[in-house]
């Protein structure tokens, strides 16, 4: 896998003709950091990095660099000033980063998954890559499954071969009644126990109101409180919020303070109506895609297992 | 470069934000963190207008305007959010018996309490 990580940034490297490049990996995930360090040294060795790769006349440096973990990292101007060593908070777009990006000067930004792809893309000449999957989602998807099914790991899914639940039955199945799932991580809305019939593809999941998101399914039994569950998520926001923006930062704090009045003194009526003019406000104003993802899940739990007890 | 802001037809110079452009047609939207001459910081998120064709609200005061741009300053949608980011602003603000309009020393040259009698 790193190999395939390396060759696809190779690649992408040469493609945009760019020099320098930086694999960016959270600190704590200190066992692909070891295993990466090692990939490149192993690079440089063999001559697959540096000055003229391979006798060509294309040279590429890469550099790793480990983030001090921070979610909002995930987003590409945050990441890139984590890179130049400034706090990880968003930049404001325009400009694209493919214009003006990392030290100013155009950078491209594409996640391991994609860079992975693009090696496994061009090694056939053939393209039978293109011919998985359906016309609008095609090839393949990690899918990372984790909560309360028996065979949490990840597993690759073809686009549209099979349902939510086909991928819950390939995870083992859940542990205990299924009650929801969140099909691509907190940034995504959830779908209830009786909406999983849904092909797996980036069409139908965001018919179906969420979307493939990170591809980091969480699978969730009844064994668990809503309100915790709510409060758990809406903290993680909460924190990791870089608080640059109002609808984000302010938005999600109060948020957090509903969710614990209703902890305290039970679901009521005007909750919906604050909590839909936040979740607007965010929705549309927030400075970055954290923010605008923040309260899809929040939001989807409130109105499939909460608003409609009292419609 | 031809814009249209909020349904009428204006000519204008090219390279300038939507924040600029919305000025020169003497429409007044509410900003607190732009300041002019230096870098949009883009976070009191108040200048958000509505541009056609994009799916969020889009910042004013970093967004340049590009030819045959539709804009809309005070649409519903706008007006709406706008109002509960001024809520969300003014609430964190502190204001309480101790800390409020009416004692605050500031009060006559207040921006924050300007935008918010603005926005109602
Ligand atoms: S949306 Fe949230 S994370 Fe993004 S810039 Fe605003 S405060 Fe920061
Ligand atoms: S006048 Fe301005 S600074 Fe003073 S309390 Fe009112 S809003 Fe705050």
């Amino acid at each position: 896998m790193p190999f395939k990580v390396l060759e696809g940034i190779i690649i992408a490297a040469y493609a945009v003709k760019a020099n320098y490049g930086y694999i960016y990996i959270r600190g704590e995930y200190s066992k692909a950091i070891d295993i990466f360090e090692k990939t490149i040294k192993d690079a440089y060795h063999r001559g697959l990095l540096g000055k003229n790769i391979l006798g060509s006349d294309f040279s590429f440096e890469l550099k790793l660099v480990k983030g001090a973990g921070a979610y909002v990292c995930g987003d590409e101007t945050s990441l890139i000033n984590s890179i130049e060593g400034k706090r990880g908070f968003s930049r404001i777009k325009p400009p694209y980063p493919v214009q003006r990006g990392l030290y100013d000067k155009p950078t491209v930004v594409n996640n391991v998954e994609t860079l992975a792809t693009v090696a496994e893309i061009m090694k056939y000449d053939e393209n039978i890559y293109s011919k998985m999957g359906t016309e609008k989602s095609r090839g393949t998807k990690l899918v990372s499954i984790s909560g309360d099914v028996k065979l949490p790991d990840v597993y690759e899914i073809e686009f549209g071969k099979g349902t939510l639940k086909d991928i819950i039955e390939l995870a083992g199945g859940t542990k205990d009644e299924l009650n929801f799932v969140v099909p691509g991580g907190l940034a995504t809305s959830i779908l209830k126990y009786d909406e999983i019939d849904v092909l797996y593809t980036y069409e139908d999941l965001e018919a179906a109101g969420s979307s493939v998101g990170s591809g980091g399914m969480i699978v969730v039994s009844n064994k668990h409180d809503l309100v915790d569950i709510l409060l758990n998520v809406s903290d993680f926001f909460v924190k990791e919020t870089c608080g640059t923006c109002f609808p984000c930062r302010e938005g999600n704090r109060n948020i957090k303070e509903i969710l614990l009045e209703l902890k305290k003194k039970g679901y009521k009526e005007k909750y919906k109506k604050i909590i839909g003019e936040l979740r607007e406000a965010i929705l549309l104003a927030a400075r970055c895609g954290f923010g605008q993802s923040s309260v899809n899940f929040i939001y989807s739990l409130l109105d499939k297992f909460f608003y409609e007890e009292v419609r | 470069m031809k814009i249209t802001i909020n349904n009428r037809e204006y000519d204008m110079p090219e390279n300038i934000s939507i924040l600029e452009a919305v000025k020169k047609a003497n429409i007044k939207i509410p900003t607190l963190c732009y300041m002019e001459g230096k870098e949009p910081y883009g976070g009191c998120r108040l200048c958000v207008v509505e541009v056609e064709g994009s799916k969020t609200l889009v910042p004013s005061c970093a967004v340049k305007i590009s030819e045959g741009m539709k804009i809309k300053t005070h649409s519903e949608k706008v007006r709406k959010v706008r109002k509960t980011i001024m809520q969300l602003i003014v609430a964190s603000h502190g204001i309480s018996c101790e800390l409020n309009c009416l004692t605050c020393p500031k009060a006559t040259s207040c921006e924050l309490k300007t935008i918010a009698e603005e926005i109602g």
